[in-house]
């Protein structure tokens, strides 16, 4: 029987973190700081979620295949037309333009739009389920020698987004 | 398959209030299309993978649970040029590296990024002007 109940998984996760020192390029004095990097897991792929969804909805991994082409060529299609896509269970994903203002009518037209990109916007069960309240932290030590704590991707400025502190 | 992209535009005033004069300037707007619900989505998909509406719903709803749970627990979930589900820490740094606990952590949240190729669609997509709006003061 198809199990068709688009309920979230009441599971708890974890990830794993590493300390590492970084330098904060973007001041003058540049100084040297201690940040958090996510230890991330294997990149999971569309086969692995067609096996994963195939088991959890008892359907055929073809036909979750099928659908998963599908609802990527459909969400693509709508997404460059302009409409905003309600993914079931997960949340929505629409476009946004950022466009120059313009002193004359007809200088307002095509040209002064300056870029156009993807928003997701995670529905409210899946932002508690992404949060520190579902979410537990573990802080790893890792031994990498000639660097002190640091990784292969251990970034030299902290990403967009994330505070820098006092 | 790429699929040329266009979304319908319109000219607006708009009164810059932030300013002491707040002078009035033109910008566009795009036109706000309809949303496509998770029904209508399912349904769309259904007709065009021809496979049962009951198998799909159940499908995506599962796909939705497995994005969900792969994300929770670290890892990135990738789909070939369409982009990349994954879990962004925001953080605040700390001066030593006993301060430098999970305790900084400030929250976590689901992040989408979208494939180059789709960024590409997004490049080529073509405004068309829908409608000219006069001047209201």
């Amino acid at each position: 029987m198809v199990n068709s109940k688009a309920q979230l998984p009441s599971v708890t996760g974890k990830v794993l973190l590493r300390r590492s020192k970084m330098k904060l390029g973007y001041l003058d004095e540049k100084p040297e700081v201690w940040g958090l990097h996510m230890l991330r897991g294997g990149v999971i792929d569309n086969d692995d979620i067609v096996a994963y969804a195939s088991q959890a909805a008892n359907v055929p991994a073809d036909n979750v295949n099928l659908a998963l082409q599908a609802l990527l060529d459909a969400i693509t299609y709508f997404v460059i037309n302009g409409h905003t896509v309600q993914i079931p269970g997960l949340g929505s994903i629409g476009t946004i333009t950022n466009v120059k203002v313009a002193q004359t009518l007809e200088e307002a037209n095509a040209d002064t739009i300056r870029k156009t990109h993807i928003q997701f916007y995670p529905t409210d069960q899946v932002r508690e389920l992404c949060s520190l309240k579902n979410v537990s932290t573990e802080l790893v030590k890792l031994e990498v020698p000639g660097t002190s704590g640091g990784g292969d991707n251990e970034p030299a400025e902290p990403h967009p987004g994330e505070d820098t502190g006092d | 398959m790429a699929v040329k992209g266009k979304i319908r535009i319109r000219k607006t005033t708009q009164k810059l209030g932030y300013l002491d004069e707040k002078p009035t300037v033109y910008r566009i707007r795009t036109l706000t299309m309809p949303v496509i619900s998770g029904e209508n989505l399912v349904q769309y998909v259904a007709k065009s993978a021809n496979v049962p509406v009951s198998s799909i719903r159940a499908a995506v709803a599962a796909i939705a649970q497995g994005i969900c749970y792969f994300v929770i627990n670290g890892h990135a979930v990738h789909f070939n040029n369409f982009g990349t589900f994954h879990l962004k820490m925001q953080y605040k740094v700390a001066q030593t590296e006993e301060e430098c606990t999970t305790k900084n952590i400030k929250r976590l949240v689901p992040e989408f990024i979208a494939h180059r190729a789709l960024l590409d669609q997004l490049m080529a997509i073509s405004f068309e002007t829908y409608d000219t709006v006069s001047l209201q003061d």
